[in-house]
């Protein structure tokens, strides 16, 4: 930064300033919009387009610039939308997962009561179990028991059954004791009565009376017979009795155990189905507990999936908000600038100039441009560079690409930047970023390409070379659109009329073409013949159409170049050019220098409100013309500190760049002139 | 595809003869001095490069600027001298370095190329002329002391010399009958005062008597369409064209001019165009002199007074420059697809294998079959027909 600005002159500080705190904004942003570029908005940056550059036709400018306050108006309230639309998306994500939080909370309680429960559970099951247990012993017991009393019933069942026959013999013993002794009894009764009988013979009687005694006899035996028998009876019948009640007893207390061990075996049907229940509890407390854990992790998952959408939202924010308030900057910037135009557009007073800035490199700059921001300065240089200065800090950048001498470059309105080189490639660079990058490379011409114009509304590209053509792309695809054949010598210069309609481009031996844009077909010739000459001595065409402008309102077109060559190859001529009537064709006046200067002019600019044209060239030497409109001779010389090749003027159309042969861009300023009368101003509508 | 138009000008026979005795010469002189960079040793991507790329040509490794497409097609039967250092900047004192083979001698001139190559090689009863310069400059200076029978023979564009009609009104017989007259008046003249001026004088109606049998080796009204377009239609194209009808008739030494390289102001955009007109028609002339089988006893040499500054001045434009330029020459006697020397990486300076005049005319001496080291006799005193105090560029030599 060898070359800083100079420091005592406060306006182009101020000036610097203003573009400082336009820029600080950042040339590149983040693209909003789309999810996946959200989560890394860096990774997405683009170039912000910028407001134009300003045409040296104000009205021209001042469409532009309406266009683009527009455009920044639109594209502001889109982005405020989006940020409001990520805010929203922002605050039912925090509500999401402020519910789904709660959630969680509910289901941690709930999680909780069904650890519990499955413990409870669980000590119910081991309750139940100790239960079943105590229930198996006592039916163990019980079974004993059973065992012992039908042992017990057996051996009663047995006593009596050794006692039944007993009783039944005695039974029957008796009985037949019994009726013995009731047959005796009757025997004695009939033989008492056979005796009684008188009638009897004593021989009957006496066989009565024998029998009578025998039957006495018997009835005695029997009698003790009976007595025995009964006695033997009642011992047996005691017998039969105690054995009666001992099996009474024992099927009591069989029957009895057995309704125990039948109450037993009720105690462990239910004992186990206690078991069962509490088993079969904490299967379903667990169940619920993972149903409320599974509930849980998913509310979990949902809480971190809104957490992310929440820092995905909020990570949006913050690049939107970055992107709506570089709008914003860029909307206050064009309408101001948009506001600059309405109001009070700068008037310089040319013979009011000076040296502002100078921009050093090591090879002499042969084109230069100023971006429609105004924040840098181009150069195409002889060792095949295009160099970015930063005007204010002279920060510069050096950009290849080009093969051979960049011949001119521009910056349109979309911030992209066309060269065209001495290789016979257009280049488009990406002019703006940080660092500028190239974007594409299109082989237009054969031998040099010399020149390139952008349309007024930038859809189109036209470059002109050495093959004599003109060729015309596409911005949008880089497509070649046509060719433009009819030149019979290299095309050295063009010009887009202000209105976009018509295309000039000039040749070696002044020739202008004019052109119908869009039809593309030929519309006459313009004759600028005065800035040509063969050469006879050294058998070479010398001239050319160097410089090309309209003015502002479309209806003057003014050409440079040299003229009156006296000796071709040492460059011997004048600086000259001719004005033409752009409606009629007419030549209006020859353009001169008032010092007769010799040498070429080889830019020329039209001042944005149209009083002067300047050019700027040399010979052995360099200096800028001005010239008033209709005026042969030139009303103002600058000198330079060498010859210049190319002239840029700055979007405040008060500063003017040019290329220097000693390896320097130097910016002139032209003062605004105060008295300058009032400039008819245009209208927003226009 | 041949030189049709030409081919009925030289029977098969005389050509043979031709290339078995006499070796011939052709000389492209670049007036102003052509630019080496944009010619024969281009220096791109440096500060002294200009804005032309390289490209390739026919020989392998070697590159030269892409002004000259169709040269470089040619490439393999020329080579290059990159060390080039004649240390004379000046038009006048350079072309005579060029010229003559050493710097300016007070009080004596050396003869020029042609006006030498005229004496040492061309038949001496020949009928054509030893020395034509299409507009290639020249004058009775270029002789010197060699006569006047070598001095060039100038022909403008496509037109045969002056005066090569007998006037209408004079009849043949009449002609003859005048010309014996007047060679009777001489010999009775000479006798007792025999002189070189007047054997110059009657040498002269004698040559011009001779050339004026020769008058269809000026006439291009045979030369075919196709080969216009060939050769392109434009003066120095007619000058190539003439200039391989000469060469194919015979005379020894053609000078073939084209106008001009002295671009002190936009050199690049002056040598877009001169070079656009030189690249094809020399092209041309170089493929049929090989095709027909003449550039085995013709050499080309293509040179000037100077190159021209590796700095690029204040007007896009090179000065004079003798510190480090080129030359490109082929044919007879002349190893092709060589490069000879170097210079540095911006071309200021030679870096390798300066040569001067003196080398240059030593190795043209040698590359025609002539010995430079014998010596020139003028009024009884030696002169070196080349620099003694240089040599001939061996490697060069085939």
């Amino acid at each position: 930064m060898s070359n800083r600005l100079k420091t005592d002159d406060c306006r182009l500080k101020q000036v610097a300033q203003t573009l400082l705190s336009v820029c600080l904004v950042g040339f590149t942003v983040p693209t909003i919009a789309d999810d996946a570029a959200a989560t890394d908005p860096a990774a997405e940056a683009v170039p912000v387009e910028l407001p134009p550059i300003v045409d040296p036709n104000p009205g021209q400018a001042l469409q532009y610039a309406e266009i683009e306050v527009a455009r920044y108006t639109s594209q502001l309230a889109e982005l405020q939308t989006q940020l409001e639309l990520i805010n929203l998306e922002s605050q039912k994500s925090q509500i999401e997962l402020e519910q789904a939080q709660g959630a969680l909370t509910l289901l941690t309680v709930e999680v909780d009561r069904a650890t519990a429960t499955v413990n409870s559970a669980q000590a119910g099951v081991s309750a139940a179990v100790a239960s079943l247990q105590t229930v198996q012993t006592t039916q163990q017991l019980m079974a004993l028991d059973v065992e012992t009393a039908r042992q017990a019933l057996a051996l009663a069942e047995q006593a009596l059954a050794e006692v039944t026959p007993l009783i039944e013999q005695a039974q029957k013993d008796l009985e037949d004791a019994l009726a013995a002794k009731s047959i005796i009894d009757e025997t004695i009764a009939a033989a008492q009565l056979r005796s009684a009988d008188a009638t009897l013979t004593p021989e009957q009687l006496a066989e009565a009376t024998t029998e009578l005694a025998q039957a006495q006899l018997a009835q005695g035996l029997t009698d003790r017979l009976a007595a025995d028998r009964t006695a033997a009876h009642d011992v047996v019948f005691q017998q039969t009795a105690a054995a009666r009640v001992a099996h009474a007893d024992a099927q009591i207390a069989y029957k009895s155990t057995l309704t125990a061990q039948t109450r037993s075996a009720a105690d462990l049907t239910n004992a186990q189905a206690a078991v069962a229940a509490a088993e079969a509890s904490v299967i379903e407390s667990q169940a619920l507990l993972t149903q409320s854990q599974a509930a849980q992790a998913i509310i979990q998952a949902r809480i971190d999936e809104l957490t992310r959408q929440l820092e995905a939202h909020q990570s949006r924010v913050e690049p939107a908000q970055a992107q709506t308030g570089i709008m914003q900057a860029l909307l206050d910037v064009s309408t101001k600038r948009r506001d600059a135009f309405l109001v009070t557009p700068p008037v310089a007073d040319p013979t009011q100039i000076r040296e502002v800035a100078v921009f050093q490199h090591d090879r002499p700059p042969m084109c230069v441009g100023f971006d429609p921001t105004g924040v840098f300065l181009f150069a195409g240089a002889q060792d095949n560079s295009i160099l970015r200065w930063r005007i204010w800090d002279q920060d510069k950048d050096v950009l290849t690409g080009h093969q051979s001498w960049p011949s001119q470059l521009v910056v349109a309105s979309t911030g992209v930047m066309y060269s065209t080189g001495h290789e016979g490639t257009l280049l488009a660079w990406n002019a703006l970023a940080d660092p500028p990058s190239l974007v594409s490379t299109t082989a237009a011409h054969e031998g040099f390409a010399r020149a390139l114009a952008v349309s007024p509304d930038g859809t189109l590209v036209v470059t002109v070379g050495n093959d004599n053509k003109a060729k015309v792309w596409n911005t949008a695809d880089g497509s070649l659109i046509t060719e433009l054949v009819g030149h019979e010598s290299h095309v050295y210069n063009l010009a887009f009329h202000p209105s976009g309609e018509y295309l000039v481009t000039g040749d070696l031996k002044g020739v202008l073409k004019q052109w119908r844009v869009g039809t593309w077909e030929f519309v006459r010739d313009l004759n600028a013949d005065v800035i040509y000459k063969y050469d006879e001595g050294f058998l070479a065409d010398v001239g050319g159409v160097r410089g090309i402008c309209f003015s502002p309102d479309g209806t003057r077109l003014a050409v440079g170049g040299m003229g009156n060559v006296t000796n071709a190859f040492a460059g011997v001529g004048s600086a000259m050019g001719a004005i033409f009537n752009f409606e009629t064709g007419e030549r209006l006046q020859v353009m001169s220098t008032a010092s007769n200067f010799e040498g070429a002019i080889w830019g020329m600019e039209f001042d944005p409100h149209g009083r002067y044209i300047v050019a700027v060239g040399g010979g052995n030497s360099g200096a800028l013309w001005f010239w008033r409109p209709g005026e042969e001779k030139s009303f103002h010389q600058f000198d330079l500190p060498g010859v210049a090749y190319d002239i840029a003027v700055h979007p405040d159309g008060l500063k003017i760049a040019v290329a220097l042969y000693d390896n320097t861009v130097r910016v002139y300023e032209l003062l605004a002139d105060p008295l300058a009368p009032a400039v008819e101003q245009p209208t927003a509508s226009e | 595809m041949g030189m049709l138009g030409f081919s009925g000008m030289v029977r098969p026979a005389a050509a043979e003869d031709l290339a078995s005795r006499q070796k011939q010469v052709v000389v492209f002189w670049l007036h102003g001095g052509v630019s080496q960079l944009e010619t024969w040793d281009p220096k791109p991507g440096t500060d002294t490069g200009g804005p032309f790329l390289p490209i390739e040509t026919s020989v392998p490794g070697i590159q030269i600027c892409e002004l000259l497409p169709h040269t470089a097609q040619q490439m393999h039967h020329l080579s290059l001298i990159r060390s080039v250092n004649t240390a004379e900047d000046d038009h006048g004192k350079g072309a005579i370095i060029m010229e003559t083979g050493r710097r300016e001698t007070p009080g004596f001139e050396y003869p020029y190329l042609g006006s030498a190559f005229s004496s040492l090689l061309a038949p001496p009863d020949s009928p054509l002329p030893g020395y034509v310069s299409i507009s290639g400059n020249g004058s009775s200076r270029d002789a010197s002391f060699l006569g006047p029978r070598h001095i060039p023979l100038q022909l403008g564009d496509g037109g045969e010399p002056s005066f090569m009609g007998r006037p209408g009104h004079i009849t043949a017989e009449a002609d003859a009958a005048r010309r014996q007259l007047r060679n009777n008046l001489s010999e009775s003249f000479a006798v007792g005062r025999r002189a070189a001026d007047a054997e110059v004088y009657s040498a002269s109606f004698d040559q011009a008597a001779s050339l004026m049998g020769q008058r269809q080796i000026f006439d291009l009204s045979t030369v075919s369409d196709t080969d216009w377009e060939r050769y392109g239609r434009h003066p120095f194209a007619t000058r190539c064209v003439q200039a391989l009808k000469l060469i194919e008739a015979g005379v020894t030494f053609v000078k073939v001019g084209h106008t001009n390289y002295d671009t002190h102001s936009e050199n690049f955009n002056f040598h877009i165009e001169q070079l656009g007109e030189f690249d094809r028609p020399f092209a041309m002339f170089v493929q049929d002199l090989a095709d027909r089988g003449l550039l085995a006893h013709t050499m080309i040499i293509v040179m000037c007074e100077f190159g021209r500054t590796p700095r690029i001045n204040h007007k896009i434009g090179r000065d004079h420059w003798s510190a480090a330029w080129s030359i490109a020459l082929g044919g007879a006697g002349i190893k092709p697809g060589m490069v000879v020397g170097r210079t540095n990486a911006n071309g200021t300076a030679v870096e390798d294998r300066e040569v001067n005049g003196g080398h240059l005319f030593h190795t043209y001496y040698r590359a025609v079959g002539l010995n430079p080291r014998d010596d020139f006799w003028h009024n009884g005193r030696p002169f070196a027909k080349a620099d003694p105090e240089t040599d001939a560029i061996e490697e060069l030599l085939a």
